[in-house]
């Protein structure tokens, strides 16, 4: 076999490999387009016989609900990306300062969440029970604020900055606050935009927080409302925001028509943002 | 003396405390706290009075769970179930990212965008994909059966499937990432290595074993160590929506996190289930040590942490 058709070969395994990872997701978007009628007669599938927007005409003439749960989700996002980047940062930064005596304590502090865990039922408690989080936007943001893991990963980023710029700046009088935000920030970009598009998914995918802590639809965020839809589809019948409709309920193209809208912003943005989300992966694997 | 100069320090530098003080809070808040919960493993829950002052049944709760059927289906299901993903995501992932390696640049973006999307895709999603494929009605693989005169497979009832739907879900999840991981690992080798071997008469095969394989043999060692150290904790949102918490399929799906959740949420005995979780994150600290220790020992840049 000559090197050229063994690189053909490659290609076509590559290539399939490629389509195969796509499907599911395609399956996605062409259910939402496809009519009940042709469900009714080919079921699922990559060609439909009918094409019909009709699904999204009713998620834009009935956006209630869904409406409310973008919102929720576009702000835990932003709040909690925004705060979470910031307190990961200078969690970590504090931690890199081999210089700082007190940093070998922080770290001792942080390993340990890290490795041991109270578990489910007994965070469950302390958020309901002692610290009154539930049925609360503020739940949503603050149980997953700080991951000790992105802690690590942000440290072996700021790790990187060699020590001697930061001593050149405190010999030049620069004190703490302004070598961090004028030396060790710009420095760390990388780092941040890793991190940082980290925090970002772990919001807008998280359903989690939203299923143990929230019963209030107003505070439901997207993915839980997807999961709430498919759970029980007599819920989207009652609601009332739909039961003008009712009678002729696309339920399938509906489902998926919510599941694009919520994985299209993601899936838009992510070419531009790939290249730091796989720097962050590797070095986060590399060292934690 | 020691003691007086870390106060002095951390007088001087006081910034850097305060940089990391709501991180510390947090922490403190979300992952120590809970820790004090964990008398509830010991306890009769009464919410009305408190946990703390619930009356302590000792070791009841341990053993109501070691004596149900449920312990050894749930620990059993773990620790296959994730034995089997640790094995076929590391071979995918490995074979793709050799394999990308070799191609060169041409493929690369387009093959990693796709690889990477489900990464950004939550299990919830997944499910109603999966959901394209198996339905009793209208799946892609029923339809393909009825058509060519078989009978309908209600995968939603059958047990037996699961295993191979898990594992070819799961493969579908993490592989694409996984193999970014080790291409870039790839991408450092040295290429007059390569050279090297050529003029040593090695032919590809050889080159693979000897050089590629070799190169990412501490990066595999690590992250399956890691995996090791996570084997008795599970990807909860995986189990819940693509079996659609289905209790017809819990012989083979039912795994500790689910079952955790369930004591909280559906059958309320948080008391077991927190025996539940202690013994998960018991064992689960025993082991990341163990797997840290060894890949401490097997490469010394290697520890996981």
């Amino acid at each position: 076999m000559s090197a050229k058709t063994r690189k053909m070969i490659l290609y076509l395994i590559l290539g399939i490999i490629t389509v195969l990872w796509l499907i599911p997701i395609l399956f996605i978007f062409v259910m939402s387009v496809t009519s009940s009628d042709s469900i009714a007669s080919v079921g699922y599938s990559l060609f439909p016989k009918e094409i019909t927007l009709e699904a999204y005409t009713y998620l834009i003439k009935n956006p209630a609900q869904i409406l409310d749960s973008y919102k929720i989700s576009i702000i835990v996002t932003l709040i909690g990306t925004v705060a979470g980047l910031m307190i990961t940062t200078g969690l970590a930064y504090a931690m890199s300062r081999k210089d700082f005596l007190a940093s070998k304590t922080l770290n001792r502090y942080v390993t340990f969440a890290l490795l041991f865990h109270g578990g489910l039922i007994p965070t469950y408690i302390v958020v309901t029970q002692w610290l009154h989080l539930g049925n609360t936007l503020w739940v949503l943001i603050l149980t997953m604020l700080v991951s000790p893991w992105n802690v690590f990963l942000m440290r072996s980023f700021i790790s990187g900055i060699p020590m001697e710029l930061l001593e050149a700046a405190f010999i030049d009088g620069a004190t703490e606050f302004q070598t961090y935000f004028k030396i060790v920030l710009p420095l760390a970009k990388a780092g941040l935009a890793s991190v940082g598009l980290l925090i970002m998914f772990g919001y807008w995918n998280d359903w989690y927080q939203g299923m143990l802590y929230i019963d209030d639809m107003k505070l439901t965020p997207l993915p839980l409302l997807l999961y709430k839809i498919i759970s029980n589809i007599q819920y989207v019948m009652q609601n009332s925001q739909y039961m003008n409709t009712a009678n002729n309920f696309p339920t399938i193209g509906a489902r998926m028509a919510t599941c694009v809208i919520s994985i299209a912003p993601m899936l838009v943005a992510f070419p531009f943002f790939q290249k730091y989300l796989a720097k962050g992966l590797t070095l986060g694997s590399v060292k934690g | 003396m020691k003691k007086n100069s870390i106060w002095k320090d951390l007088r001087k530098k006081y910034p850097l405390l305060l940089l990391a003080l709501p991180g510390i809070i947090l922490i403190f808040l979300f992952n120590y706290l809970p820790l004090s919960g964990l008398v509830i493993a010991f306890k009769n829950v009464d919410y009305s009075v408190g946990i703390f002052k619930s009356d302590w049944v000792g070791f009841k709760n341990f053993e109501f769970f070691i004596k149900s059927n449920d312990a050894f289906r749930i620990t059993k299901n773990t620790l296959v179930l994730n034995a089997l993903f640790i094995v076929f995501s590391t071979v995918v992932s490995v074979t793709v990212a050799i394999m990308l390696y070799y191609v060169g640049k041409n493929m690369l973006k387009l093959t990693q965008t796709v690889l990477f999307l489900p990464y950004l895709i939550s299990w919830v999603v997944a499910s109603y994909a999966l959901e394209a494929f198996i339905d009793p009605r209208n799946g892609v693989i029923n339809h393909f059966l009825t058509s060519i005169g078989g009978s309908n497979i209600n995968f939603y009832y059958e047990p037996k499937y699961w295993y191979v739907i898990l594992v070819i879900c799961n493969v579908w999840k993490v592989a694409g990432y996984n193999s970014i991981l080790y291409y870039t690992r790839l991408l450092s080798i040295d290429p007059t290595l390569f050279e090297a071997a050529e003029i040593d008469g090695a032919n590809t095969w050889q080159k693979i074993r000897y050089i590629t394989l070799y190169m990412l043999r501490p990066m595999i060692v690590m992250l399956v160590l890691l995996s090791i150290g996570n084997i008795f904790y599970s990807d909860f949102g995986m189990y819940f929506f693509l079996t659609k918490d289905n209790g017809m399929l819990y012989p083979v799906t039912d795994v500790i996190d689910t079952y955790i959740f369930r004591a909280l949420k559906t059958i309320n005995n948080p008391g077991m289930g927190a025996a539940v979780g202690l013994f998960q994150s018991v064992m689960g600290f025993i082991l990341v040590m163990t797997a840290n220790k060894l890949s401490r020992k097997i490469d010394e840049e290697g520890s996981i942490f």
